[in-house]
């Protein structure tokens, strides 16, 4: 097993990238930080409306003075610095850790509106490595690697699957369809691309393909498998160039290390 | 508590899966108080093919409407998004709230869809402009939706909200 990285070293490389998205997401934040205020569509004084928790009760004040702005902006300030310690020093104990995952909790409660499922994979990400630094055994150590590694496998295969049933995803009349909108396409690229059906047939099956086999591939022999995470990586990027999903490039590479992992200990 | 941590990222492995099951989705969304349990969908199986765009007008005394005027949301899109894309998440913010407001109104009457989060913060932001342009005045809104492969005027009214007093 000589050269093989173990658990801990897969978990280093998850919270370093996890944390570069980290760090953007809270740069656009800060950029854009009229989104968050009363004014704003992700405002806290009418979200909070959706939940008891934020309406009565003691907790209603602590919400409050927490999540109304520009309080909220203390705690995007406070991720900012808790991603770039991540990124310096890796997961570097409980400490960072676990208040990085509770802020990336506290950011779903204050609303729902204008989250995805980037946001769902940074806080996979930074759940396991929260648990995984406050009971720091080696065996809770494989568990978190492994619980990341088939988030992602099951990420891509469910929502292929989900797929599949639908014509119009097998034909690749959704696929440019999503790429005409203004929010998450390129409009003149996907009038091109409407014009060669077979281009666009050929592009949304493969994509169908790659998603629902994704788990078989992780169990293919190695050069398949590698091919799967290649294309994964070339995936991630090319959603970001073309619909501008930047936000998930660093979450879903950051379970990447924890995927190489298991091909590097599979007993095959 | 090696143990206990190993069943805990279990537990939240498998809700991921149970999930799926429609019957058991929303006994797991009622539990799901943190919303850490992720659905795995990324567009499927119907995706979101449309933009929507937000109007208004105004109402004087006499109740005779200005032209509708366009609530301006950040669509600036380019290359550099492949790195720094502040305004997605108003964006996504605004796909959510249409795509909430139009569910409340198949399933609610009128008066129970204008109490509902989306329709308020979307008169709020109308409001919010137009009391600038027409202090005194009364405000509707007007949400029109264009499918990702129509031509730039192909648009289609998908929502008109009652006169709201400003």
């Amino acid at each position: 097993m000589t050269g093989v990285p173990s658990a801990g070293t897969c978990l280093l490389w998850s919270a370093r990238l996890v944390s570069v998205g980290l760090v953007i997401s809270c740069l656009e934040y800060i950029a854009e930080r009229g989104v968050l205020s009363n004014a704003g569509l992700i405002d806290w004084e009418l979200g909070r409306t959706r939940t008891r928790l934020g309406v009565t009760g003691p907790g209603a004040r602590i919400f409050n003075a927490l999540f109304s702005y520009p309080n909220v902006l203390a705690l995007v300030a406070c991720r900012l610095v808790l991603a770039v310690i991540m990124l310096v020093a890796g997961p570097a104990g409980w400490i960072v850790t676990v208040p990085a995952f509770a802020l990336a909790v506290a950011f779903c409660i204050r609303s729902p509106y204008g989250k995805d499922g980037a946001d769902h994979m940074s806080n996979i990400v930074l759940g396991a490595l929260a648990v995984a630094a406050l009971v720091p055994q080696p065996g809770v150590r494989l568990a978190a690697v492994a619980f990341i590694a088939l988030q992602c496998a099951l990420s891509y295969t469910i929502a292929g699957i989900a797929k599949l049933p639908e014509r119009q995803w097998r034909t690749g009349d959704h696929l440019c369809g999503i790429l005409g909108t203004e929010c998450y396409g390129l409009r003149p690229f996907a009038q091109r691309l409407n014009r060669k059906p077979a281009l666009a047939r050929a592009l949304s099956v493969g994509i169908l393909f790659w998603e629902s086999t994704f788990i078989l591939g992780m169990l293919a022999p190695r050069p398949v498998a590698l091919a799967y995470l290649g294309l994964g990586i070339a995936f991630h990027l090319t959603i970001a160039v073309f619909m501008g999903l930047n936000s998930f490039v660093w979450p879903f590479l950051s379970a990447y290390p924890c995927l190489f992992y298991w091909l590097e200990v599979r007993p095959w | 508590m090696g143990s206990i941590a190993i069943v805990f990222l279990g537990a939240w492995l498998l809700s991921t899966v149970i999930v799926l099951i429609p019957q058991a989705r929303e006994a797991i969304r009622a539990w799901d108080l943190l919303q850490l349990i992720p659905e795995w969908r990324f567009f499927a199986p119907r995706p979101g093919r449309n933009d929507y765009f937000l109007l208004y007008r105004c109402h004087d005394a006499d109740r005779k409407p200005t032209p509708w005027k366009e609530v301006s949301l950040s669509r600036d899109r380019g290359f550099h998004n492949v790195i720094w894309n502040p305004c997605r998440r108003e964006r996504k913010a605004w796909l959510d709230m249409v795509s909430e407001l139009l569910d409340v109104y198949k399933g609610q009457p009128n008066a129970g869809a204008q109490a509902s989060v989306p329709y308020i913060a979307i008169l709020r932001a109308v409001s919010r402009e137009a009391k600038a342009s027409h202090p005194g005045h009364s405000v509707q809104f007007l949400i029109v939706s264009r499918d990702g492969l129509a031509g730039a005027i192909e648009m289609a009214p998908v929502l008109m909200s009652s006169v709201h007093s400003l």
